[in-house]
């Protein structure tokens, strides 16, 4: 029977750390706030980016891009891996490095080379132990992600691509979906696709665009800023996942601690019972002694 | 006479609102459109942007990007844009 005071230390520590959770639960949700209008603000952008790229390619006549091409062979894969940089969010981290391993599973039989690029550190000190030889760039995210980050991630593998040194480069992180679902994805960031779909429909039926100077030196500017949007999309994604799961981990976590502060308040109750009890058998024996 | 103006960044909308005639750094050179411009797309460099609306003008420095000109609507997208 552990002695009272055992147990009232141990409420009161699972109180200190139900404030803790608690606090964390308040911090995740103010941060989510943030981290989705981010989303937002960014969406715009993206979009016209969307449906100014899809004009092109339809129009673009034989201009052509590097970043366009698809490669005949893939040998050389790039896997860009996108976490947090730091834990206490559930399952969040490893559901994204679960994922890329699959991918890598799924892709290594028929690769030469394959390199891992990580955003966020969670992901890189996994990779990091086990596929040391393997390893790319690593970029820690470090506070709110920037548009800068996301570009200079973009233009490392633009130019790795356009040089030949990677035949193709997957990207892997969390979608975030609603503050309860981010499922991991993998997206194909390179060779880069214009999708054909968004906002297609309505307006780019109008008039032909003039294109200055010409498409091939629009596409030249367009296809490099169009690589960094998706990147940065993958980041903003991930950091909106990031703090939703953490939300959602430091819920549970309070309500387990509320269990847990129940549970031994009774048992605290319980052993202070049985020791006014015995100390009354004491008593009463005692006096009947006399 | 104006015309919609939009400058879009991915942090968000850096403005929105009409605007009578507008001087953009293009990658050829620096161009001006006034309302009713025929529609076309062109790349931008860094540099600066002059938006006259109907009771200001405004300045303002951009990174590059690609404006999207119609008669009535002119679209900047950019990296990032400051006024000045």
């Amino acid at each position: 029977m552990p002695n009272l005071k055992d147990i009232q230390r141990r409420i009161g520590s699972v109180k200190k750390t139900q404030q803790i959770t608690r606090a964390m639960r308040m911090v995740a949700g103010a941060k989510l706030r943030r981290a989705q209008e981010a989303v937002e603000s960014a969406r715009p952008y993206a979009e016209r980016m969307q449906s100014t790229l899809a004009e092109i390619a339809r129009s673009k006549g034989d201009a052509e891009h590097p970043l366009l091409a698809a490669r005949e062979e893939v040998k050389k894969l790039e896997v860009v891996v996108v976490t947090s940089d730091r834990g206490l969010c559930g399952g969040f981290n490893s559901n994204a490095i679960k994922h890329a391993q699959k991918v890598i599973a799924a892709r290594e039989a028929d690769l030469d080379a394959l390199t891992i690029t990580t955003a966020g550190r969670k992901g890189n000190d996994f990779f990091k132990r086990r596929r040391a030889s393997q390893m790319g760039e690593f970029t820690a995210l470090e506070g709110w992600v920037t548009y800068e980050q996301a570009a200079e991630i973009a233009s490392r593998l633009s130019t790795r691509y356009e040089e030949g040194e990677i035949d193709e480069v997957v990207l892997v992180f969390n979608e975030f979906v609603s503050p309860m679902s981010q499922p991991p994805r993998d997206i194909q960031l390179l060779p880069f696709s214009p999708g054909e779909d968004a906002a297609g429909g309505e307006e780019a039926e109008a008039l032909p665009y003039e294109i200055e100077p010409d498409p091939q030196a629009l596409l030249a500017a367009l296809v490099p800023k169009a690589v960094e949007v998706a990147v940065f999309r993958a980041l903003l994604e991930n950091q909106s996942g990031e703090h939703a799961a953490r939300m959602a981990a430091m819920e549970s976590a309070t309500r387990n601690t509320e269990e847990l502060v129940e549970s031994l308040t009774l048992q605290f109750n319980r052993a202070r019972q049985a020791a006014i009890t015995k100390e009354l058998v004491e008593i009463v024996s005692g006096a009947e002694a006399l | 006479m104006a015309f919609a103006l939009s400058i879009v960044t991915p942090q968000g909308l850096a403005y929105e609102g009409d605007a009578e005639s507008i001087v953009l750094p293009g990658s050829e050179g620096d161009f001006g459109v006034l309302p009713n411009h025929e529609r076309f797309l062109t790349p931008l460099r860094e540099g600066e942007v002059e938006i006259r609306t109907a009771s200001e003008t405004l300045n303002a420095t951009i990174a590059s990007g690609f404006a999207d000109v119609t008669g009535t609507e002119v679209t900047v997208l950019v990296d990032s844009c400051e006024f000045v």
